[in-house]
């Protein structure tokens, strides 16, 4: 070898040494960093929509109350709230030296702007209370009544949504009369858990723990997360076993928990969720306006293959409500795979086995609804019934369900928990006055649920509620609007010095770090 | 005709393919399935608020105002505001594009040091076992897609060694230097900042090196054709008989005319993988404008879409006109041949 080549390697062997070594920066322990499958696109609470954005507002500000793992809701901001007979005026009784991040003190003033400035805004989930919220006023510094347009009485369970601003600080660095959206691009107004500290956009969003959080601090809490957004399943599972990532999101393939599972000191956490998966029918457009037929491709659905060999892991729902929600009818009806018993469906119906046709939707590049198709399309074969599948994107999919007439037969809808309540999946879904989006590609139109929703809706008695929510779920199951493929079961890859995680039916809730410590 | 003349032609041209780019892609956009305000509001906003978000963007309008409309803001500065980020895009193209960039420069260079000495010394030792195995090498590298190389850079340098950073452009514990650039490279080793410079080279390692693998084949098969083709000319016959080194020989008086062929390639890679380093960015989670791009199209996110486009439309054609630029210069008869 040439003295030059020699010089040359050893001035790439020198450099490539100073690479490697000169950034190198190691993991500590007391500060958590976890994967999303997606990205951050705002940190403004009145305009969030995604479960990552969901879990950064979830630790960033404090909301008026707070979901327990159970779906029920405990206080925060509100130590408690009272509410009169007819459900139309609400009174919360705020704690008192609540700090902000900035050391201002929370006040009613500021759950008043916050509400305001959500439906002002109307983006985000406004919708929870554009059309029942009359108007929010503060009573005095600790008090604030809220008077409704209409009973609601769900309201309860979609506070955690709200998530309190510092009304001051927006109103100093408000822009043109923008109520701090342009500053809030940036920075939080909060006086949650954590702080936010940085925000490389498509990248990671970092937020640090907060000294003077009311609540206080347990021993060893986490003093900073590092929300890192991860595509590949293969880089989660490298960062886990490298130690660089202390929990695995929920959204990885089912393989990849099982080789996450293996690692030493990593466990897996499983949870049986609020979200589900449906076939939704189109009950105005025939031949499945046809309530045999609808029960007949019920009964055709191997819901046991599917949830074994195509999307291993998951549970056949039992109707609309998902268990995990107070309110769901343990007694409700739950159809299985029986070819007979679909024959005798369809023999009742007008139609005769070999001339039903029906189009079957899925959305395009979901492997597994695609898979979900075939299957179904071989079983209906033998019953008579041909199903034509076909792919369509998201964004097709939500112009489609805006007709009757556009609405496909089948469509495959995948649905999560806003707001732990029946309220949830009933109304969007099933009442009249929510038709037009792809949560409500049934078009039911049914006189009866709707007035039942509505009811249910106006009854603030618990117990009484419940019973009509149960009698909700067993009329819909007997009219087969949709097929209820199966309710999500998340699971997480967590390191196992991490504790205190705790899984809660609503979004992303489950990622409250305030609730975690590290293990010495 | 005059070079320089030739020159304020293409730049003309330029400016025609642009605009015929931005009604184009106009079109595609607003043509897209799905509604961007509905997209962007979610399943349960309201009529009333969708039919105000649709006001406000001007989508209630016809396409031909619209345009109109779109165009006149373009040329005050104003790209119009994202649907995803909620901010003015021209905002969000400025902090995707560098890192984007930064990628693509370090990529072009282990395409240049590496892909053109390869083809140079495949030349030199035509059909022996180095020039087999750099040929093996240059196929696989072309074939293999790029984002197959990153995961199995992740999957050696991060879950087996653990010796590389496999996401990010920087560690979280350290913070960039000032902005000057957006690179954030560059502006650590302008202000002096060695730490973060040497951990966003780490950073930069494995993406810049998977990306650049494709690029590294072509042009190392390029370079061996065209030096093997000038490797036939009598003034290099002229040279090898009078002793002047192989060396000197092979880098110097047979590169220069080598690489015009070359210089093509690397032009065109560096303008492409400004759209298609999607799947890299995704793979390493790096906040670049082509991801950036698909997630506006997935989201059906109009305006974003756009000034994506039509910034990758704009350095197509700067870097073609650049690069007609250093062709001139490394090959006088191309300025000659214009002249006549």
């Amino acid at each position: 070898m040439s003295r030059k080549s020699t010089l040359m390697l050893t001035f790439v062997f020198i450099l490539s040494i100073i690479i490697f070594s000169a950034g190198f920066v190691s993991a500590q322990r007391n500060i958590v960093s976890m994967s999303m499958n997606q990205d951050i696109d705002t940190i403004d609470p009145s305009k969030t929509t995604d479960w990552t954005e969901a879990m950064a507002i979830l630790n960033i500000y404090d909301s008026l109350v707070i979901p327990n793992p159970d779906g029920t809701m405990a206080p925060l901001v509100a130590r408690d709230w009272d509410y009169s007979e007819d459900g139309l005026n609400y009174t919360f009784y705020l704690n008192e030296g609540i700090k902000f991040h900035d050391g201002r003190e929370l006040t009613a003033e500021d759950v008043v702007f916050s509400f305001e400035r959500m439906l002002d805004l109307g983006q985000g989930y406004s919708w929870l209370w554009s059309d029942v919220v009359e108007s929010v006023q503060a009573a005095d510094q600790y008090t604030v009544e809220i008077r409704m347009q209409e009973p609601y009485a769900p309201f309860i369970s979609t506070l955690p949504w709200l998530a309190i601003l510092n009304k001051e600080l927006l109103l100093e660095n408000e822009v043109d009369g923008d109520s701090g959206q342009e500053w809030l691009l940036e920075n939080d107004a909060g006086s949650g858990p954590y702080k936010f500290k940085s925000w490389d956009r498509g990248t990671e969003l970092v937020f640090e723990r907060f000294e003077d959080y009311f609540r206080g601090w347990p021993e060893n809490p986490v003093d900073e997360v590092r929300a890192r957004i991860i595509y590949p399943d293969s880089t989660v599972l490298s960062e886990m076993r490298t130690g660089n990532l202390t929990i695995g999101d929920h959204y990885r393939e089912i393989e990849t928990y099982n080789r996450l599972d293996a690692l030493d000191g990593v466990n897996i956490e499983t949870a049986q969720t609020g979200e589900i998966f449906y076939l939704k029918m189109n009950t105005q457009k025939a031949p499945v306006d046809d309530i045999h037929v609808r029960r007949a491709l019920s009964w055709a659905f191997d819901y046991e293959t599917f949830n074994e060999f195509i999307s291993p892991g998951t549970e056949q729902a039992q109707g609309p409500v998902p268990q995990v929600i107070p309110g769901h009818n343990p007694d409700v009806f739950q159809y299985e795979f029986d070819l007979d018993k679909a024959r005798e469906e369809l023999a009742k119906s007008d139609y005769e086995p070999g001339e039903i046709s029906i189009d079957f939707v899925y959305v395009e590049g979901m492997e597994r609804q695609r898979r979900l198709g075939l299957m179904f399309k071989q079983d209906l074969e033998e019953i008579g019934i041909e199903l034509n599948i076909s792919s369509e994107t998201w964004g097709r999919i939500t112009d489609l369900a805006s007709s009757v007439e556009s609405t496909p037969h089948i469509t495959n809808i995948y649905s999560a928990a806003n707001y732990p309540d029946p309220d949830n999946y009933l109304f969007s879904a099933y009442h009249s006055s929510a038709a037009g989006t792809w949560m409500s590609m049934e078009w039911l139109q049914d006189e009866e649920i709707d007035e039942l929703i509505l009811k249910a809706r106006r009854t603030m008695d618990r117990e009484e509620r419940e019973a009509i929510y149960h009698e909700i779920q067993d009329k819909l199951v007997d009219q087969a609007p949709s097929i209820y493929v199966y309710s999500l079961l998340k699971r997480y890859a967590l390191q196992d010095y991490l504790e205190g995680f705790e899984f809660v039916p609503v979004m992303s809730f489950e990622y409250d770090f305030y609730k975690m410590s590290i293990a010495d | 005709m005059k070079y320089i003349e030739y020159l304020l032609k293409r730049l003309i041209y330029s400016v025609v393919v642009l605009f015929g780019l931005s009604v184009i892609i106009f079109i595609i956009s607003r043509v897209i399935p799905g509604d961007p305000a509905r997209m962007a509001l979610g399943p349960h906003a309201t009529r009333e608020q969708v039919e105000a978000l649709r006001q406000s963007m001007g989508l209630h309008l016809s396409l031909i105002e619209q345009y109109i409309m779109y165009i006149t803001n373009l040329f005050r500065g104003d790209f119009g505001m994202s649907l995803v980020s909620r901010r003015n895009v021209l905002v969000d193209l400025k902090l995707y594009f560098p890192a984007t960039l930064e990628l693509i420069i370090y990529t072009i260079i282990w395409v240049v040091i590496i892909g053109v000495p390869m083809g140079v010394v495949s030349a030199a030792k035509k059909d022996s076992k180095v020039d087999n195995f750099f040929k093996t090498l240059s196929f696989s590298a072309v074939v293999a897609p790029a984002f197959i190389i990153g995961l199995a850079f992740q999957l050696i340098f991060g879950y087996a060694l653990n010796i590389m950073p496999i996401t990010g452009r920087l560690s979280s514990a350290l913070s960039a230097s000032p902005r000057i650039t957006g690179m954030l490279s560059f502006d650590a080793l302008i202000q002096g900042d060695f730490q973060v410079f040497f951990n966003s080279l780490r950073h930069l390692l494995l993406p810049s090196l998977a990306l650049s693998m494709p690029g590294i084949g072509q042009v190392s098969r390029i370079t061996r054709a065209s030096m093997l083709e000038v490797g036939t000319k009598d003034y290099i016959s002229v040279m090898h008989s009078y002793g002047v080194p192989d060396g000197i020989i092979n880098f110097i008086y047979m590169l220069k005319p080598a690489f015009i062929p070359s210089l093509n390639i690397i032009g065109m890679t560096f303008a492409s993988l400004l759209g298609n380093a999607f799947l890299i960015e995704q793979v390493f989670s790096w906040p670049g404008v082509a991801r950036y791009g698909i997630n506006a199209l997935l989201k059906v996110d109009v305006n974003a879409l756009m000034g994506v486009v039509l910034l990758i439309g704009a350095v197509f054609l700067a870097t073609n006109f650049i690069i007609d630029l250093l062709m001139g210069l490394l090959d006088p008869r191309v300025r000659l041949s214009e002249e006549d």
